[in-house]
């Protein structure tokens, strides 16, 4: 089976099969950390297949050196970045002109029934994308500094500040 | 071991779905700390529940039609990608009709200062009014200039969104 980086290659070269294999391989682990990271499956249907085409669009200045993975995963988590900096937008507008109306996609329940998915959506950004990264799609240290462009300690601090903020609010339901 | 360093060594156990006292030599001298300390003991309790919890979240699959889709717009895009042919051909006759337009935003670019200083010509100094002509002018051809020199752009972003989404 080719590597992920020699298939990056052959795409680059304009191998449509070879982007259909990489396709293939990480469609689903793309879409799962997008789901897990917006909170929403059609948010996460959008931006896989932006992911893709900007793959497809950035496959010939890749930098042979990098490691596939952590790039289709920062491309990913920078979709969801600004989708997520787009809705606060929206959600800010939206307040000041007193609409009442929740566009996170996240509804929340009382905090005493609040649930793991919950606690996981309230967590801020930058420690939800490093504790799904890490957590469920099984990235390294080196792997999630490289997919979110911070230095390696920035990572471990985010893992363990996400952590913190997860038992603070699950000792207090 | 400090407290700090169990619970960040647990933490790194919860990370790597190795929350059992099995590990490396840190691990287990984590997990034996754990045992007789209450605040690690919390912690350790903190971290199964998490991570049952964590693995206990539904996710639903990917569905075929949404990677379909994604493949069909990958590849779109990485033909587009290529030297799009024609795109001399397409550029010359945007230019051309750039270029034949050229003489009536010149003409009408010359009309508005020529009736700017008849109007102007009895109250307003002709300093003022030769400054105001001479502003006018130099704005209205770095406009021209910024218009035509955004031509080529233009065209090869049109080209390839009109291939992306073909």
């Amino acid at each position: 089976m080719e590597s992920d980086e020699e298939l990056m290659r052959a795409v680059a070269h304009g191998d449509e099969r070879a982007l259909a294999s990489l396709v293939e391989r990480y469609a689903a682990r793309i879409h799962a950390f997008l789901t897990r990271v917006t909170g929403d499956r059609d948010d996460a249907d959008d931006l896989l297949q932006d992911t893709w085409v900007r793959v497809a669009r950035g496959a010939r200045g890749f930098d042979a050196a990098r490691r596939v993975r952590p790039w289709l995963y920062g491309i990913a988590a920078n979709l969801a970045r600004d989708l997520h900096r787009r809705r606060a937008v929206r959600l800010r507008a939206a307040r000041e002109g007193n609409v009442a109306a929740n566009e996170s996609g996240v509804t929340f329940r009382s905090a005493e029934r609040i649930d793991m998915r919950e606690r996981l959506a309230r967590l801020p950004e930058r420690l939800r994308e490093v504790l799904v990264l890490r957590y469920f799609d099984g990235l390294d240290e080196a792997e999630m500094a490289e997919a979110l462009g911070i230095p390696r300690g920035t990572v471990k601090s985010r893992l363990h500040g996400a952590l913190r903020e997860l038992r603070q609010k699950w000792e207090a339901t | 071991m400090s407290c700090d360093a169990v619970q960040q060594q647990l933490d790194a156990c919860a990370l790597e779905h190795a929350l059992a006292p099995d590990g490396d030599a840190a691990a287990v001298e984590s997990f034996a700390h754990a045992a007789s300390c209450e605040a690690c003991a919390a912690h350790l309790a903190f971290l199964r529940a998490l991570d049952a919890e964590l693995a206990a979240i539904p996710l639903a699959a990917v569905r075929a039609p949404v990677v379909a889709t994604a493949q069909q717009r990958a590849t779109r895009a990485l033909r587009a990608r290529e030297r799009p042919r024609g795109f001399g051909r397409e550029l010359a006759a945007a230019l051309a009709v750039a270029v034949l337009a050229l003489p009536l935003v010149v003409a009408q670019a010359f009309m508005v200062v020529e009736s700017g200083a008849w109007l102007l010509a009895g109250w307003v100094p002709e300093a003022i009014r030769v400054w105001l002509g001479f502003g006018y002018l130099a704005s209205f051809a770095l406009g021209v200039g910024a218009l035509y020199g955004s031509i080529p752009l233009v065209v090869a972003w049109r080209r390839r969104a009109l291939r992306e989404w073909a």
